[in-house]
């Protein structure tokens, strides 16, 4: 099997899973770690396309889902300051792409609507912070982020 | 689960919540035995994980989860259980489907306002519509627009020529439909096949996202049968399509229930033909299984599901964990599944007609039709009932009609003599801007679920519209 990379990632071609399923990463698994994880989708992918490294993934992840590789993005060579940098700067124009990777091969894909959105929709971001200690879940980490964040905590508390 | 407990979880002070239902095999299509307290029943349990319920059982979720913040978007466990029954019931026709949980309709339709609606935006809706909805649009800022109905719902032509014909002099063109295709509220309509077809072509050709408001969607009926023999075969006949019930619900077969169902009064969706994912379609489980849950989902391609979870994130953050789980634990392989929930609303929905049936009987029996004239509800819980105030002897045809005024007059009389409450067109009538509808306003909504009230009311009614 072929390495996959950021690219394909990027591209949706990396397999294919239905949006729900993308949303919400912990379809074959009740591991909290991936379940949290699914609010994570978007900024991680986001991530993906704004910092590119070339850096391709272990031949195993080609096998599960975008997300889980987003979600283990912290295993790779990206410094955890560039990752929060890029969820809190990343462009809102791309959060829509984010979620339209991977259609099933006989329906078609959705439509862009997303001019139809308010401004303020639009302008919307992510809790970044939330999602950046979503994205460094791993058992080990000892989080005091507490309050709404305390779902990551739980992971690996 | 099975996690560790933490120091916080165990501050929260339950461990251990049973919710007793009606089991799998009782889920016959008739829903009368759970009714009388006869039908046999089944447990949901929630324990939080820890010390005093190492032996407890264990159900689909930990307590020390449930009671926690959480995903913004839902319990995979319950939004993957939404989406298999949106499959079930509508299929799929574009690759991106998505569903996010919310705290019922009224918040699944207050999210997807903000979603779309601009301070001085105009919608388009029916003529007339459900109120509480209208009113939340125009808390964004939203001016609604009225598009004509009849007897069977939105008129195609006429949404057409709305926007055919747009007059940029009354404002920028409407990009969205807020619509209740089925059950319609106020009116109790359902629109034919071909009417979704019709109006979800003009929605693609003008570039209109479609909103489709459904909570009555599993209360769809056959056509009004007066003569009781034939009516009871009828409900008999549609008891009897139920397969019945596998042992567990992994062993249920869910496609062949939904086939039932859908196949029964059922109209395709617009969710189930739209193939650009212009569609944002709200459900609640209000409407068969209890308002008071707060829960239900919206369905739309995942793009625009991710920004309604960032709405959540800064609204109601986490739809009421409680619910989720109850919800997710009925339609789990542990108890229903997705087959008994069909199952379920199958029952429900028979009981519905046959409340709609009762009503429309004692409006036969105690009101003359020439004075108050309807079209049998084919969905949800209301029916639309016209008065026909142009034969009451203080009816005036002049220019704009006195009707919206004899009509406030009744209204307050019926409610003054009478403690019956009705609810006028004019609290659901939509006017196009600057216009008097109110000679559109001979009508009132009545609920059909009050059963053996409905007596005094009709009585009232009758007796009251054009007499005096």
């Amino acid at each position: 099997m072929n390495p996959i990379s950021y690219q394909d990632c990027w591209q949706g071609t990396l397999t294919e899973m239905t949006a729900n399923q993308k949303l919400n990463q912990a379809t074959s698994s009740t591991d909290l770690d991936s379940r949290r994880a699914s609010e994570l989708k978007s900024p991680l992918v986001r991530l993906v396309r704004t910092e590119p490294t070339g850096t391709e993934l272990p031949e195993a992840f080609s096998e599960i889902s975008t997300y889980y590789i987003a979600n283990n993005l912290c295993g790779l060579s990206i410094s955890p300051s560039l990752l929060l940098s890029s969820l809190v700067t990343d462009s809102v124009n791309k959060l829509h792409q984010v979620t339209t990777m991977s259609p099933a091969p006989a329906l078609p894909e959705a439509k862009d609507i997303t001019h139809h959105l308010t401004k303020q929709v639009r302008a919307q971001t992510p809790s970044a912070m939330k999602a950046y200690a979503m994205l460094l879940s791993n058992k080990n980490l000892l989080s005091l982020a507490g309050g709404t964040y305390m779902t990551t905590c739980k992971t690996v508390c | 689960m099975g996690h560790a407990t933490d120091q916080t979880a165990s501050l929260f002070p339950l461990q251990h919540a049973t919710f007793t239902m009606p089991d799998l095999a009782s889920l016959t299509g008739d829903v009368s035995a759970w009714q009388n307290g006869e039908a046999s029943t089944d447990t949901i349990h929630l324990k939080k994980t820890g010390p005093g319920t190492e032996n407890d059982p264990e159900g689909l979720l930990d307590l020390n989860e449930v009671l926690q913040y959480g995903l913004s978007n839902g319990f995979s466990e319950l939004t993957e259980k939404l989406q298999e029954l949106n499959d079930l019931t509508h299929g799929r026709a574009h690759a991106d489907h998505a569903v996010y949980v919310s705290l019922g309709n009224t918040d699944g339709v207050s999210k997807t306002f903000s979603l779309f609606v601009e301070p001085g935006d105009i919608v388009l809706s029916e003529e007339y519509s459900f109120s509480s909805s209208l009113n939340s649009g125009r808390a964004r800022g939203a001016t609604f627009y009225p598009v004509k109905v009849d007897g069977q719902g939105l008129v195609p032509e006429e949404l057409d020529r709305v926007l055919t014909e747009w007059d940029d002099a009354v404002g920028k063109k409407p990009h969205l439909l807020y619509t209740i295709p089925c059950g319609q509220n106020p009116t109790g309509s359902v629109q034919p096949q071909e009417r979704y077809d019709a109006i979800y072509a003009i929605c693609q050709k003008h570039d209109v996202i479609i909103m489709e408001d459904d909570p009555y969607f599993a209360l769809q009926y056959t056509a009004y049968q007066p003569d009781l023999a034939a009516r009871e075969a009828h409900f008999a006949e549609a008891r009897a399509r139920m397969p019945a019930a596998a042992a567990t619900a992994i062993e249920d077969n869910a496609s062949a229930v939904a086939a039932v169902h859908n196949a029964y009064a059922g109209v395709a969706s617009y969710l189930s033909r739209d193939v650009d994912g212009r569609v944002v379609r709200i459900d609640t489980v209000s409407k068969v299984f209890g308002p008071g849950m707060r829960i239900g989902w919206v369905s739309a391609q995942a793009s625009i599901v991710e920004r309604l979870m960032r709405i959540g994130e800064t609204s109601t953050q986490v739809p009421n964990n409680l619910g989720q789980a109850v919800i997710a634990s009925y339609l789990s392989d542990q108890h229903w599944g997705v087959g008994g929930w069909i199952r379920w609303t199958w029952g429900v929905r028979l009981e519905y007609q046959a409340k709609r049936d009762y009503f429309l009987d004692r409006l036969a029996e105690y009101v003359p039709a020439e004075l108050v004239t309807t079209t049998p509800a084919m969905g949800g819980m209301f029916q639309w009932l016209k008065v026909n105030v142009d034969k009451h002897p203080r009816y005036d045809p002049a220019g704009v009609t006195n009707t919206g005024a004899l009509m406030d007059e009744l209204f307050e009389y019926l409610i003054k003599e009478g403690n019956v409450l009705l609810m006028p067109a004019r609290l659901f009538q939509v006017p196009v801007p600057g216009v008097d509808s109110s000679d559109r306003a001979n009508f009132f909504r009545a609920t059909v679920s009050r059963g053996g009230d409905i007596f005094c009311a009709l009585w009232l009614f009758a007796n009251n519209t054009v007499c005096r």
